[in-house]
């Protein structure tokens, strides 16, 4: 076996990126996936971005926020796939807002936690119209068709539904939750 | 869920707001999750993109060494899988011994197939990619059932612990595993990554173990009835592997018997494969025909030489992996191919004035005859096509002086009575190419391109290819530039471009090559002549040097597109040689046409000495082309030349009118090498040998108007300088010596026995009443003082051969 300092140093700093991408691979889906809309496009940036990164990686200074380094190479490849899609790409202020969101979820209320984990106590927190809702829809592959006649209430109602769910999962998941009236009033039955 | 709720194909504006978007993503993910998704396949898969990324699209530092982060885990990996295929291997053959119903206890200690010098040195093939199916050796018997394929999901403790049916079984090691065989029990092994795993249910009343230790010794001891054990590769390693494949015998009368195809020795005669179409494993091989050679195999089974008796020597093969073409390669353990070549005749210059050819500088052809004479083959045995006699005899150093004039060129011509016909005489043309002292040699970039597939494990394949390399290696200057790509499975970068001083970084780069996998050179020669060009140095030598045993044209379509790749390559200025390892396997017919096309040459290395020879000598004087398309024509002068037949380059024979044409390439000519080529001539007044004194027509032809002259021939050779696309022509008469050939000089002699021993070996008419007895009287003759003892060789090689056949 091949022990020569520089290989094993090689060999530490590749170990230490898989660690890094285990634990940072999950918000990068997400934030690629709400910029791309599609998860499997979403998995080919996030892999692509990955590998980017590894061949910077020696230059990348361990004091920086891996998570931030990472959502700016994503950014670049979700902008490279919008090309080559011959997509209009997302505005340069809807990709802040997104980075912004991301890094609240990820550092602001309750930094080192694990965001996923977090969903869980969130979706429980939800009303129980609005968490119905995100079953339904997110977790039983249900349309929104399906669920709204499942409801009883006209999909537009039903979408607005899930909006207002993923708002209120969202200010969740950003320690906001607590301060606002949990109780929806928006859709009764248009 | 859809998404049709959220993203409209055809339009991209954001409908929702980012937080929106953001958490709709967001719970996607969970769902996924929740649906089973596994977060451990995504990042394996980012991992394998990583490691082949670092392989094709790192930058490269130019010229500068850069050592690139390796998986050894990988090369463990498939030695341990190699040697995990011999453990099923070998259980089979435990489980057909056991096959009787009444146990019967057996104790086999073997050394695995898989057992190579530094195997566990580490990392390369690393960027083999993941094959779409998990590849799996399938050892059947008889009566062992219920084998199953392992969930090799083992997670990556260092102490793995298996429970499979309520045992359980731990294994200390990545290589030390253990497989208790037990009855009605299923256990597997697995390495601690998972890779690879071994499946068995114990047969019927099977107890015992099977171990497998470091260094690959697999010790099985087992009792019980006959089954089947399967062994799975859920890793990156394409193992199976023709040299691999496991072939079993089956004599009528015999025990069957579990044996490795790489022992298979066929000889020259018919091993025929029956139909074996695509995506099977096994299949049954008949040897047909009469046997030149006994075929050994490992397991003792032998067939005997001479002709085989139906039913005898059938033979079936598992664990092949896909093809047919895998298949034939594996059992027609002789299947090298020949282009067939067609001696040139006898010409009138009446009627052909001109003969004409392209350098030829290879000496291919007599290394591997080389290696044929000395694993005892007899001379009907050695296939005729593998003879090229222009080959044969530019192997050896003729003593033809310098070029002193403007070209760098010079003919050395000489004529004397031709030894093996009285009536005849011998033109030995030879040109000597300008030597550039070494301090001259422009800068190389040169990019190694290796087959690492299994069938190059051996000791005088890849290993050699290393050792040769090193011996290169010692050679190089500051501004030298190396890479090495090595290919099988999937293509790789194992060196980025390093500087030639760098003789460490080269060494260890090499110790870090290992066999496995299955070739497919065609993806490879794209990333070689990449970082060739990546590297590209400016009025340098920008070479190609592809190092393999054999089957090249998987990846690419075709010989076609391959040919057309390296031809153009070779227009940008990027020359390929080619270095055929072993001679059990090449595809003799595709490399050399790829280097003709190529600009390139082609040489057989089969021992250190020789790969000294090509490399030092050969290759670092062919590294500098001093001329390219180097075409040589003669023009015969019919009142001298009844007729002349050109001696060899079968293959290498131009039409008149290319040899004035620049746009058809020919050979080049590399820094002090020299061309030789040998004419029979029929003098004037001496019959007429081309079969024109004909009962009807009057003799002789419309009588020529012939302008007065003493020259037997005109020498004409046209050539460009390596970064010109116009040629140059010289001209020097040739006049002729009448003297016997016995007063000729050494070197002619010895040409000539050369020529004799191929025109012998070609079964050609001209030598059907010589004899090797003349060839060694010649060859003595003309010995000289041979420095480096390859004339010496040669006179021995020829006694050998004749010994052979008596």
């Amino acid at each position: 076996m091949d022990t020569s300092p520089e290989i094993i140093k090689l060999q530490t700093k590749r170990q230490q990126f898989s660690c890094l991408m285990r634990e940072h691979h999950r918000e990068l889906l997400v934030f690629a996936g709400a910029i791309v809309r599609n998860r499997d496009a979403a998995k080919d940036i996030v892999q692509e971005a990955f590998v980017s990164a590894w061949r910077k990686f020696e230059r990348f200074d361990e004091e920086r926020d891996f998570a931030a380094w990472m959502r700016g190479i994503v950014r670049n490849k979700c902008k490279d796939w919008f090309r080559k899609m011959n997509r209009v790409p997302l505005a340069d202020t809807d990709f802040v807002e997104l980075e912004i969101d991301m890094d609240t979820w990820q550092n602001g209320s309750d930094p080192g936690s694990d965001l996923f984990e977090r969903v869980d106590g969130c979706l429980r927190k939800l009303p129980g119209k609005f968490r119905e809702a995100v079953q339904q829809f997110y977790f039983e592959d249900q349309t929104g068709d399906e669920a709204a006649s499942d409801l009883n209430i006209s999909p537009a109602n039903f979408r607005k539904r899930l909006e207002r769910a993923r708002g209120l999962l969202h200010d969740c998941l950003s320690g906001k939750m607590e301060s606002q009236s949990p109780t929806p009033t928006v859709e009764s039955h248009v | 869920m859809s998404d049709s709720e959220f993203s409209n194909p055809q339009n991209n504006e954001m409908k929702y707001s980012p937080k929106d978007a953001l958490t709709d993503s967001l719970l996607k993910h969970v769902a996924a999750n929740r649906r089973g998704e596994n977060s451990d396949e995504f990042l394996s898969q980012i991992e394998e993109a990583i490691n082949a990324g670092e392989a094709q699209t790192v930058p490269i530092p130019i010229r500068k060494a850069k050592a690139a982060p390796r998986s050894w885990k990988t090369i463990v990996r498939a030695t341990a899988i190699a040697a995990v295929i011999a453990l099923g291997a070998l259980f089979w053959l435990v489980s057909y011994h056991l096959e009787s119903t009444k146990p019967v206890p057996v104790s086999i200690v073997a050394s695995s197939v898989a057992s190579h010098e530094s195997e566990l040195q580490a990392p390369d093939l690393q960027t083999m990619k993941k094959p779409s199916v998990s590849p799996e050796a399938v050892i059947t018997a008889n009566s062992f059932s219920d084998f199953s394929l392992a969930d090799s999901t083992l997670g990556d403790s260092a102490n793995p612990k298996i429970n499979i049916d309520g045992n359980t079984t731990t294994f200390d090691t990545v290589i030390r595993r253990e497989l208790p065989l037990e009855t009605g029990k299923s256990n597997s092994a697995s390495d601690s990554d998972a890779d690879y795993a071994i499946v068995g249910h114990g047969g019927y009343s099977t107890k015992g173990t099977a171990v497998m230790g470091a260094g690959g010794d697999i010790q099985v001891d087992a009792t019980g009835s006959a089954g089947k054990i399967t062994v799975t590769a859920g890793g990156e390693v394409d193992f199976l592997d023709s040299s691999l494949a496991t072939v079993e015998a089956k004599p009528v009368g015999v025990k069957r018997r579990h044996l490795d195809s790489r022992y298979v020795q066929v000889g020259h005669g018919g091993v025929e494969a029956s139909p074996l179409t695509s995506g099977h494993r096994s299949g049954a091989v008949r040897v047909d025909g009469e046997l030149n050679e006994s075929i050994t195999l490992s397991g003792g089974y032998h067939v005997p030489a001479g002709p085989q008796q139906e039913g005898e020597s059938e033979m079936l093969v598992t664990g092949l992996s896909r093809s047919r073409d895998t298949f034939s390669r594996n059992v027609e353990s002789n299947s090298t191919r020949y282009s067939e070549l067609i001696d040139n005749e006898w010409k009138s210059p009446r009627d052909e004035p001109l003969s004409t050819f392209s350098s030829d500088v290879d000496t291919a052809s007599w290394t591997n005859l080389r290696g044929m004479i000395r694993s005892g083959l007899t001379i009907g045995q050695i296939p005729r096509d593998a003879v090229r006699i222009e080959e044969m005899i530019n192997y050896f150093d003729w003593g033809y002086s310098k070029p002193d004039g403007e070209h760098p060129f010079r003919f050395a011509t000489e004529t004397a009575s031709c030894p093996w016909n009285a009536d005849h005489q011998l033109l030995r043309v030879g040109v000597q190419g300008a030597e550039l002292p070494k301090s001259e040699r422009p800068d190389a970039n040169l990019v190694f391109l290796l087959d690492v597939s299994g069938s190059m494990n051996q000791p005088s394949k890849l290993a050699l290819v290393k050792k040769s390399i090193m011996v290169l290696a010692e050679e190089l200057r500051e501004g030298d530039c190396v890479s090495m790509v090595v290919y099988a499975g999937a293509e790789g970068l194992a060196m980025p471009a390093t500087s030639g001083r760098d003789t460490m970084a080269i060494a260890k780069a090499l110790s870090r090559l290992n066999a496995g996998g299955s070739t497919n050179g065609g993806a490879g020669i794209k990333l070689a002549y990449r970082m060739a060009q990546e590297n590209f140095i400016k009025d340098g030598i920008n070479r190609v040097i592809l190092c393999t045993d054999g089957d090249f044209n998987v990846g690419i379509t075709g010989n076609e597109s391959l040919v057309n790749l390296v031809e153009r390559r070779a227009r940008d200025g990027v020359f390929l040689s080619v270095l055929g390892y072993g001679n059990d396997n090449l595809n003799d017919s595709m490399l050399e046409e790829i280097t003709n096309k190529g600009n390139g040459n082609y040489f057989f290395v089969d021992s250190l000495q020789e790969a000294r020879k090509v490399f030092l000598r050969d290759l670092m004087g062919t590294l500098v082309a001093i001329a390219k398309d180097v075409k040589i024509q003669i023009e015969f002068n019919p009142a001298k030349v009844d007729s002349y037949r050109l001696i060899g380059y079968a293959n290498r024979r131009l039409a008149a009118e290319d040899f004035e044409n620049d746009k058809v390439d020919a050979g080049e000519v590399g820094s002090g090498h020299s061309v030789t080529a040998l004419y029979e001539i029929v003098p004037a007044g001496n019959g007429r040998k081309d079969g024109k004194g004909l009962r009807y027509q009057k003799s002789p032809e419309p009588p020529l108007e012939l302008i007065e002259s003493g020259e037997l021939a005109l020498l004409k050779l046209r050539y460009k300088k390596p970064d010109s696309d116009v040629s140059t022509p010289m001209t020097e008469p040739v006049v002729p010596v009448h003297q016997n050939w016995d007063k000729a000089s050494e070197d002619f002699q010895f040409a000539s026995a050369v020529s004799l021993f191929g025109l012998i070996l070609r079964d050609h008419e001209s030598a059907r009443d010589a004899s090797l007895d003349q060839v060694v009287k010649l060859a003595e003759s003309g010995k000289g003082n041979d420095p480096h003892g390859y004339r010496a060789e040669f006179i021995d090689l020829v006694k050998v051969l004749k010994a052979a056949g008596e």
